[in-house]
């Protein structure tokens, strides 16, 4: 009952916010067609009782009239119709916003974390699935109104006739909805295991959509493997189907013995009671009485089987109204004002950190300081913790001890925003949006960008070294760049990519800069470049840089060296390669190749 | 070929029907079935009118009968829909793989995004107007035809005037809706670039690949705004097809309430005439509802039949994509690889990546390509594994040209390693060598690249999944141990040629030490074409390959450049400048 008024009042709150006039027009558009039978069946009974007894005098007024009242009503219904198919894709759509924009706000940690992911993939089954999602919901209402309209007017005209006949109707169905009830929960037991199978066939499609890794895929015979792995799908979900059909044979045939008895025994009751010679039941009457109870039993069923429908379809939506309802930990409205000219002194007292799949702490006991004006350069090994104390640092994750100060304010205290909008991330994965150049740069529209963004953009893109590339494109900064919905796209290189992405940060902020393995595709003189660049022309207060090769390491003005998850070795580089620390072993180890050359 | 209906469809799900004899055997039983069934109402309806209040046993007999007549045939038919649904979704499955098999298996220069669009219209066919549809329409088709048939044997000869009555209104009817259909078809088409640009927006947006920057960069109200201007656009059309289809339903409608109107006065005066009883009036009255839906039904599967069969010219099309034949030159063995003055230049660029260029790579020898970021070093690497095809030039493998050598055979001599190379959520077993594997041999390739202790590190083998997308327990790797993971696969391989485009990207100084170390040992059995932006390997190289812009190129063994005194030289003197500079 909770989860059924759950997602009703979920229904109501998008209707409300989308179409406001959704559901009263879908309530008259159902009251409209449950009548519609009636008009029919009336209709037949009263022109054969004319023509039987009248010799057909009424006919043609009877018929004018049926015609007119037919033709009006249905006319209405298919108006009213074709707006609810078009106000319907609105709340779907809705339904699409909602969800990506709980994807957006929601906390990283729960991003990555594989249940989360799990309830994500429901959530989003729910909402491609039209009949699952707020629209089923819809759908059921409608039905019930419906369903309710016709049981009352069916059993007052069969009251008049006789009551065993509603009897048995009532009885039969209530059957048949047992029947039914058993057969959804199977269903639904059965969905749940199959959420994984189309989990794979995503991940699949996703893969097999794409020219690039299809033509890398030959190389080792992937695309045959891919291939195999696709049969073996198609397989599953074979076998899913052939279960679900099961239950469904199942559910039909005892559906089928239910009918047997209703129809053989509402047949004889009318029969008997026609041809009982104290009746005054005309030839009329039978018609109208035989298609009265198969209304009426069709509409309890209807009735009950969208009652049904909505207890298990709001069982779907709750799925996905849990999935939009799961509270974000990290708090994103702190009070406190930042003083956004001022020096920065950033602070790690006693940070540890711990992944909530792992035993092992990521980060254990940090302490750091790091001021305006510092040029930091992390080092350690993959996996030693580089990149969690970055994601600690742009507030990703949060520590689980110890706490984060910038000029003395625990950053959980921080204006959200205010604090994001100070650093410059590029991350190792970066991404290349299907948008233009300089959208992609400025991450805005391009209706956004004013003259001196551009400028800037352009000044940005010679401190990276993109302009000339980009200014030999036939549309220069407006160039369409990335794989996703254009046909005629330019696709750049890794490294040009990654200037994009470099570009990006710079344009976003120039007070820190926290570059998560900046330079991994750049060429070597591009790196210098860019480096001497970064520093020299866009003036970042703070660098924070991971990078596990050496070669800008000497413009840094102090080095961290991270190992297991604990801060090793702190200070500057001729500090460090005199104090013959693991820095100094790890220096040497690159240095040899160069040394054996010598 | 554009919008014309296609007869071939009808052929296609006849092949399949006639095909498959179990099939067939049920379709027909369902048919006669089904038109059996749906008499025995009405002709229970047309006894109890004639014996009108007369012969009251005689009913109940009937009565009893029939609906245990009607009650064993339904059953029949619901155990034959049981046994056909493993049918068909068989047959389905079976067309399913093979469309996945030839999309797969497409030669590269097809491989564009016009292609997957076919691909993905055709896995839209087949799965919305394949064969389960298209069967069902059949049946329909011949159920509702034997239907009618019975119904005129029931009544009067008068009713075949009501059926061509009827007949004639649905045809109208449908030859309206037909023209519609085309017309929405077409709707739907204008609306397929905002229906997909609306879908990218969705993927980025519920992707998690993207979290972490949207995050950084608030970038969700940008895109926010961006999908709602395409769902206003998108409704924009939208409105246009539900507009096409609300006026199409509101002619039918009219139609239809116009043909009950015709059918009334026709059987009310030949009743108030006494041409028609009075039991076969009411009798009239209430199948004729059921004699326009069963005539509609013909022509509505007839027209479901057209409909779908505008989808299958996107099946077709693509599966009757043609592909070379012409004979293939089988590598038994990798001698040389030539460049002869190959030119390159992307569709969309006006300048040539790649200008006249010439290098060869002989048996036992180390090609090493350096130069800047986007002078041409991974297209290369795509035009010599035939990614792409040289606009002008020929590349020669064992003095054949590239073009006309097998594919297959060639991949199997090499092993590759891209930037971004591919790696699929299953298990790194899997990863490393699709199809048999052998622990021993990964174990030692894990050991040349140092995978082995990252395997140590997160206490796991190779069964173990790449990534936890689709198992719980699967494991996230870091950028530098993906690496890792990818050049255990390209070692695992142990081919002739090693392609190795950046393969020290991410890794540790360490790792990256270890892996040439162990590479160079064994390097003479094999050929490799080392691209780097470092020169580190360069030292170790037979032959090197610079590049610049504006298809600049010096080429040669390292001291015939640094004699050269030029890009290569300053190059190198730089990289080792700055680094002499850190250890002073």
């Amino acid at each position: 009952m909770h989860k059924i008024r759950r997602s009703i009042n979920f229904l109501y709150k998008i209707c409300k916010q989308t179409e406001k006039l959704l559901l009263p027009i879908v309530f008259i558009s159902i009251t409209l067609g449950a009548f519609s039978p009636l008009i029919i069946t009336l209709f037949s009974k009263i022109i054969v009782d004319d023509i039987y007894n009248n010799n057909g005098k009424c006919a043609w007024q009877i018929i004018a009239i049926f015609l007119g009242a037919y033709f009006l009503v249905s006319s209405i219904a298919i108006i009213l119709d074709c707006i609810v198919t078009n106000k319907k894709e609105h709340i779907i759509k809705k339904q699409y916003m909602i969800f990506a924009e709980k994807i957006m706000s929601m906390d990283l940690e729960y991003i990555d974390d594989y249940n989360i992911s799990m309830q994500k993939e429901k959530a989003r089954r729910v909402i491609t699935w039209n009949s699952r999602n707020v629209d089923g919901i819809k759908n059921s209402l409608g039905g019930l109104l419906e369903g309710i309209i016709r049981i009352v007017y069916c059993s007052i005209f069969l009251s008049f006739l006789n009551f065993y006949v509603i009897f048995i109707v009532v009885l039969c169905v209530a059957l048949r909805i047992i029947n039914e009830f058993l057969s959804r929960k199977n269903q639904r037991i059965l969905y749940e295991k199959s959420v994984h199978i189309n989990q794979e066939e995503n991940e699949l499609n996703k893969i097999i959509s794409n020219a690039s890794i299809l033509k890398k895929s030959k190389i080792n015979k992937y695309n045959m493997y891919l291939c195999e792995k696709y049969e073996d799908n198609l397989d599953k979900k074979k076998n899913y189907s052939l279960k679900n059909y099961k239950i469904s044979f199942h559910k039909n045939l005892f559906d089928e013995i239910i009918n047997f008895i209703q129809k053989l025994s509402v047949y004889l009751i009318v029969v008997l009671t026609l041809f009982n010679e104290n009746s005054n039941l005309s030839l009329g009457d039978f018609a109208f009485y035989i298609s009265i109870t198969i209304l009426l039993s069709s509409s309890c069923s209807s009735f009950f089987y969208f009652l049904i429908g909505l207890n298990d379809n709001s069982k779907y939506v709750n799925d996905f109204i849990d999935f939009i309802e799961i509270p974000n930990k990290i708090k994103k409205d702190g009070t406190k004002i930042l003083d956004l000219s001022s020096k920065y002194e950033l602070e790690f007292v006693n940070v540890s950190f711990k992944y909530n799949n792992s035993n092992d702490y990521a980060l254990k006991n940090i302490n750091l300081k790091i001021k305006s004006g510092d040029l930091i350069s992390l080092v350690g090994l993959n996996g030693s913790g580089k990149s969690t104390l970055i994601k600690l640092l742009l507030r990703l994750y949060e520590p689980i001890e110890g706490e984060i100060l910038l000029n003395g304010i625990n950053i959980k205290d921080i204006d959200y925003n205010t604090y994001v909008s100070m650093f410059a991330p590029v991350f190792q994965d970066y991404n290349i949006y299907n948008f233009q150049i300089c959208e992609n740069i400025a991450m805005k529209n391009v209706d956004n960008i004013n003259n001196n963004d551009v400028e800037k953009i352009n000044s940005l893109m010679k401190s990276t070294d993109l302009y000339d590339a980009v200014y030999s494109f036939n549309d220069n900064i407006h160039t369409v760049i990335g794989t996703g919905y254009y046909d005629n796209n330019v696709e750049l290189s890794t490294g040009q990519s990654q200037k994009v992405a470099i570009s990006r940060a710079s344009y976003k902020s120039n007070k820190i800069a926290v570059l998560d393995e900046p330079y991994s595709n750049i060429s070597i003189v591009d790196e210098i470049n860019i480096c001497n660049n970064i520093i020299n022309n866009i003036n970042y207060d703070i660098i924070i840089m991971i990078s596990h090769r050496f070669n800008a390491i000497n413009k840094m003005s102090r080095i961290i060296v991270i190992n297991e998850g604990k801060i090793i070795e702190n200070g500057s580089f001729n500090e460090l390669i005199n104090n013959k620390g693991y820095f100094y072993d790890l220096y040497m180890m690159q240095g040899k190749e160069i040394k054996n050359e010598e | 070929m554009k919008n014309k209906i296609n007869l071939k469809y009808i052929k296609f799900i006849n092949k399949i029907i006639i095909h498959e004899k179990k099939l067939l055997f049920l379709a027909i039983a369902k048919i006669l079935l089904g038109s059996f069934a749906a008499l025995i109402i009405p002709y229970l309806n047309k006894i109890i009118i004639d014996n009108y209040i007369n012969n009251l046993p005689g009913v109940i007999k009937y009565i009893i009968v029939l609906i245990a007549l009607e009650f064993i045939v339904y059953i029949v038919i619901r155990l034959l829909s049981f046994v056909e649904n493993k049918y068909i979704i068989n047959k389905q499955n079976e067309l399913m793989s093979h469309l996945v098999e030839k999309y797969l298996n497409i030669d590269n220069d097809d491989l564009n995004e016009q292609c997957i669009n076919g691909f993905n219209k055709s896995k839209v066919f087949l799965s919305e107007h394949g064969i389960p549809d298209g069967y069902n329409n059949f049946i329909k088709f011949f159920q509702n035809i034997i239907t009618i048939i019975g119904l005129v044997f029931l009544l009067d000869l008068y009713s075949l005037i009501i059926i061509c009555f009827i007949l004639i209104f649905t045809i109208i009817n449908v030859l309206i809706k037909n023209k519609y259909n085309v017309k929405i078809y077409n709707e739907n088409r204008k609306s397929s670039p905002i229906t997909r640009k609306l879908f990218y927006m969705f993927g980025v947006m519920w992707d998690n690949q993207f979290a972490k920057e949207i995050k950084m960069y608030n970038a969700d109200s940008w895109f926010e705004d961006e999908t709602d201007h395409i769902i206003n656009d998108a409704n924009k059309v939208y409105k246009n097809i539900f507009k096409k289809e609300g006026i199409l339903e509101f002619i039918n409608n009219f139609i239809y309430i116009f043909q009950l109107a015709l059918i009334y006065i026709l059987i009310i005066i030949l009743a108030i005439n006494n041409k028609i009883s009075v039991g076969n009036f009411t009798l009239y009255i209430s199948t004729i509802t059921s004699f326009i839906f069963s005539l509609k039904g013909i022509l509505w599967s007839i027209s479901e039949l057209f409909n779908n069969s505008l989808y299958y010219n996107d099946y077709s099309s693509f599966m009757n994509r043609k592909k070379e034949d012409n004979e293939k030159y089988i590598i038994d063995e990798l001698d040389k690889i030539e460049f002869k003055n190959v030119s390159f230049k992307y569709n969309d660029s006006n300048e040539n990546v790649i200008e006249n260029l010439s290098f060869s790579i002989s048996k036992g020898e180390t090609l090493t390509i350096v130069g800047k970021n986007g002078v041409g070093k991974s297209t290369i690497v795509k035009l010599l594994l035939r990614f792409l095809r040289p606009n002008q030039g020929k590349i020669y493998i064992n003095n054949y040209d590239l073009n006309d050598v097998d594919l297959n055979s060639y991949y199997d001599k090499l092993s590759c390693l891209f930037q971004n190379d591919l790696l699929f959520p299953y298990s790194l077993q899997e990863n490393i060598s699709p199809f048999e594997f052998d622990t021993d041999k990964a174990y030692h390739s894990s050991e040349e690249t140092l995978f082995i202790n990252v395997m140590k590190k997160h206490n796991i083998n190779f069964t173990n999944s790449y990534s936890n997308k689709l198992d719980n327990n699967g494991v996230n790797f870091s950028g530098g141990e993906v690496q890792q993971l990818l050049l255990t696969r390209t070692l695992y391989k142990n081919s002739e040629m090693l392609v190795l485009d950046e393969p020290s990207s991410n890794l540790s100084q360490a790792v990256e030490d270890h892996f040439y170390d162990s590479l160079l040992k064994d390097k003479k059995s094999n050929m490799i074409i080392m691209i780097s932006h470092r020169l580190g390997f360069c030292d170790y190289s037979d032959k090197i390959l610079v590049l610049d812009k504006n298809g600049y190129v010096e080429y040669g063994n390292k001291e015939e450049l640094l004699n050269l005194k030029a890009l290569f030289y300053l190059m190198y003197t730089k990289y080792y400048d700055f680094d002499e500079e850190e250890t002073i």
